[in-house]
């Protein structure tokens, strides 16, 4: 079987990311199987260029080419990003934390009860508000980091990536106050007829217990997250 | 080959894979591909854009775990099941053969006169 020199290996690196994969590990398995492909294109008909075999497996790929992979990859790796979000959730509904948790959710409850009806939606639209522009800035600080962490670096992790820029976190966020500013809500809350102190006081907890898991406690773990989900990763980065 | 006939086949891509991969025990992309079409001997056409969006999603499911060789002048990327991904394959080929038994069942009926 013929064997793929170096070039010719960086030559498909360089022709995964022509065709949009930044990742370095999609584009390593990639490369590998257009190079396994390739060989064995070499091997049965030895007249046919590099070139000609690469296209010819690119095409297999389908029209849209890789980038249906990348997409369906990044899919993958939201699901895999929020089960750890969840994993470290779970910590604060065991004891002793939940004592805390629980407190907290009561204590909110008892202030929004004691705020005028007419002015405390105002006072959940205004919390809200003000978790979503915290999100907001630390993205912008965090986005900073890795831009500048990826610039001398020029290898890219999508799990890299999602943790500093916190996922789909931000789009969700901003959709809670939009949602709540619709009128059937405000109406139902003018209603009473919902227990909406105690529903508020649960949402602004919950929403503060997962800006700050996703905010600090991921990205401190973010290398160990790293190593675990990419075995190369160690390999790569400390070379 | 039909249009249906594939429609079929891609249903059960993610069982395949298990199943392969439970016979095989480690497998690379490259060398599922060309398994999945020995098997299904080129009736199902699942194209390369198809198979690794499967793997990695069954990857993010806990179903499969990787690991990575260096191989000639280049890294390599294996697929093997975890223990989740071992029961997972128990129980998806259970379900394909009642499946199949109750397909056999509607197109061959057992006609019997009691």
């Amino acid at each position: 079987m013929p064997r793929l020199s170096d070039s010719e290996i960086q030559e498909l690196y360089a022709f995964t990311r022509k065709h949009n994969v930044v990742y370095f590990d999609l584009q390593t398995e990639l490369v590998d199987h257009l190079a396994n492909s390739i060989e064995e294109q070499m091997f049965l008909d030895s007249q046919i260029s590099f070139n000609e075999a690469l296209n010819k497996e690119y095409k297999k790929f389908g029209v849209f080419g890789f980038l249906d992979v990348v997409e369906k990859k990044r899919k993958a790796m939201s699901l895999r990003y929020w089960k750890v979000v969840l994993g470290f959730m779970k910590t604060y509904f065991k004891p002793p934390k939940i004592l805390l948790v629980f407190s907290f959710i009561f204590a909110l409850t008892m202030i929004f009860k004691a705020i005028n009806i007419e002015h405390r939606y105002n006072v959940y639209f205004s919390l809200l508000l003000i978790i979503s522009f915290g999100v907001l800035t630390f993205r912008f600080i965090s986005d900073k980091k890795y831009n500048k962490e990826t610039l001398n670096n020029s290898k890219q992790w999508l799990l890299k990536e999602q943790i500093y820029s916190f996922c789909n976190y931000v789009h969700i966020i901003n959709l809670i106050p939009i949602m709540l500013n619709l009128t059937f809500v405000s109406d139902l809350i003018a209603a009473k007829l919902m227990f909406e102190e105690l529903f508020f006081a649960i949402l602004i907890t919950t929403l503060m217990m997962l800006s700050y898991i996703i905010i600090f406690v991921v990205p401190q773990k973010a290398e160990k997250l790293l190593e675990e989900t990419y075995p190369e990763y160690k390999l790569i980065t400390k070379n | 080959m039909s249009m249906g006939n594939s429609k079929l086949y891609k249903g059960s891509l993610n069982t395949i894979i298990l199943k392969l991969l439970d016979e095989r025990g480690k497998m690379y992309g490259y060398e599922i591909t060309q398994k999945v079409k020995e098997l299904t001997k080129g009736e199902l056409n699942i194209t390369e854009g198809a198979l690794y969006p499967a793997l990695h999603k069954l990857e993010a499911e806990g179903l499969l775990d990787v690991e990575i060789a260096k191989v000639d002048n280049r890294l390599r990327k294996y697929y093997k099941l975890t223990e989740a991904g071992e029961k997972e394959t128990v129980n998806r080929l259970q379900e394909l053969e009642e499946f199949i038994r109750s397909m056999q069942n509607l197109v061959n009926p057992n006609w019997s006169i009691s």
